[in-house]
């Protein structure tokens, strides 16, 4: 067959290659076995040096074409000159390296030939079955409409155009959506100043939520956790909890100064002063503290 | 055999869309047996194909399904003006046949057979109900497994995956792998003073001897 001038200008490099199309092969087992069938032989007679030679001419072609080569390629070429260069060597003096780096073998890269000529087979006849299959059209098949089909346009009449008017009349008149947003500020001193005013002078502890006053607020819940944590830090207020995730209880800590200076300092055994079958049993302080700080939940946050 | 019932299941597959079972069938006859059934359903399409009707009675994907006359395409084709059947792409078809033969595989087996990336082309295949995960292998990482469905085997007009084409004339090179580890396994036990089968002799290129061999 004779062959076209393929020669090219590319990159100042003139290119006299063989003619490639492009985008062809499905991998480097692909160009492979193009090689292979190229050459009439059958896979198991290929001879690693001449296709390691037109496996590398194929890529350099690429290359020449600025065409990016893809990953794999290159791995396979890598691969190509290992099995060639284990062949040149003499066996012993590579021995010892085999062990720790397994390298592909010319009888593996048979095999995956071998075996990826049977999957393109395989696909080859499956295309041959689909084929066929398209010739037969079943019940309730919906076409899928070609390219560039457009959908036929029906010719409007008055009564779509006034229903048409009447839809967007609709639209205009409509009030649009109006949302304002105020934005209220809660600040941690009041805050704090406020549970402080709540905590004291109280015979039992009060619980977290009866702290909040707007408690679908959730900025003040937030706000509110944060004051007592302050509080808790100055010592203002010591918190208590009966259980991991339970309610938190607040009693005026031992540094307030409306206190009775009858309370324990954190850490200290909690006090029981306050018994009675209202509110909980008050649990240890350590616990209570270890529990807070070590879990970090707040109460239904 | 009662005519009536031969009416109702014709009347069922004409009513359907895509392949009904027996059993799916038999949901407009309950009382009848499904063996019973299913011999109606085999009358059904030995009479079309007999009597040369424009529609035919097809076994496929495991169930039953009327479709046109394959013999009639130029004529259907011409009515459809165009719309066809889909076909898949080379790279979906040749993925898609390494799945139908080897399922359940996972991703990196069969990229490891294909010798390139396959995510895109196992995308399409999953958005055209090609195949679908199947699951988790026990292997690292517990990738998905993949495997295909019925709508596979009625693409292909295969009745069920027993029908796929052998591939025969390379049955024994089938996995070669497999194979070269039982042969090792087998001659280490019965030959154990031969500590490896690649110190084995050098065989000539071409034997189908699945030992392994060090160039």
């Amino acid at each position: 067959m004779q062959q076209p001038d393929w020669s090219t200008e590319v990159d100042g490099t003139q290119f006299r290659g063989h003619p490639i199309a492009l985008e062809v092969f499905e991998g480097p087992l692909d160009l492979l076995l193009h090689l292979v069938q190229k050459d009439r032989i059958e896979i198991w007679e290929i001879s690693i040096s001449r296709i390691t030679n037109q496996y590398l001419e194929y890529l350099r072609t690429l290359e020449a074409l600025n065409v990016e080569i893809a990953g794999e390629f290159l791995v396979m070429a890598a691969t190509l000159m290992r099995i060639k260069s284990r062949q040149l060597l003499p066996r012993p003096s590579i021995a010892g390296l085999e062990e720790d780096a397994p390298v592909m073998t010319r009888e593996e890269l048979i095999d995956r030939l071998l075996q990826f000529r049977r999957y393109k087979e395989a696909a080859a006849r499956l295309r041959k079955l689909e084929e066929e299959r398209r010739r037969r059209i079943p019940r309730g098949w919906t076409p899928e409409l070609p390219k560039g089909h457009r959908y036929p346009l029906r010719e409007a009449n008055l009564v779509d155009l006034i229903h048409h008017l009447r839809e967007v009349l609709d639209r205009e008149t409509e009030e649009p959506p109006r949302h304002e947003v105020h934005v209220e500020e809660i600040r941690l001193e009041d805050r704090m100043k406020r549970i402080l005013e709540k905590v004291e002078g109280r015979e039992t502890p009060i619980g977290f939520r009866d702290l909040l006053e707007r408690p679908w607020w959730r900025l003040e819940w937030i706000v509110t956790f944060l004051a007592i944590l302050e509080l808790m830090r100055e010592g203002r207020v010591v918190v208590l909890q009966e259980e991991p995730f339970g309610d938190l209880w607040l009693q005026p800590g031992p540094s307030d100064p409306g206190s009775n200076g009858g309370k324990p300092a954190l850490g200290e055994a909690a006090p029981a002063p306050h018994e009675s079958a209202s509110h909980p049993p008050v649990p240890d302080a350590d616990r209570v503290e270890e529990t807070l700080l070590g879990r970090g939940e707040a109460d239904g946050s | 055999m009662t005519p009536e019932t031969k009416r109702i299941l014709e009347a069922v597959l004409f009513a359907a869309t895509g392949p009904q079972t027996t059993e799916q069938i038999s949901l407009a006859i309950p009382d009848r047996p499904l063996d019973e059934l299913e011999e109606i359903l085999s009358d059904l399409r030995a009479e079309y194909e007999r009597e040369e009707r424009g529609w035919r009675l097809e076994e496929v994907a495991g169930g039953w399904l009327l479709t046109s006359d394959p013999a009639l395409y130029a004529y259907v084709e011409r009515f459809l003006e165009g719309r066809r059947r889909s076909r898949l792409s080379r790279a979906a078809m040749e993925t898609l046949a390494v799945v139908a033969y080897r399922q359940p595989i996972t991703r990196g087996e069969l990229e490891e057979m294909r010798g390139v990336d396959c995510g895109a082309v196992l995308h399409t295949l999953l958005e055209r109900e090609m195949i679908t995960v199947r699951g988790r292998s026990d292997a690292l990482g517990r990738p998905l497994i993949y495997g295909t469905t019925g709508r596979f085997l009625e693409h292909f007009g295969l009745p069920s995956l027993d029908a796929l084409p052998k591939l025969e004339e390379f049955e024994s090179l089938w996995d070669t792998d497999a194979v070269r580890t039982e042969v090792e396994e087998e001659a280490q036990r019965r030959f154990p003073e031969i500590v490896s089968v690649s110190e084995a002799e050098e065989q000539p290129p071409g034997d189908a001897s699945p030992a392994d061999r060090e160039d």
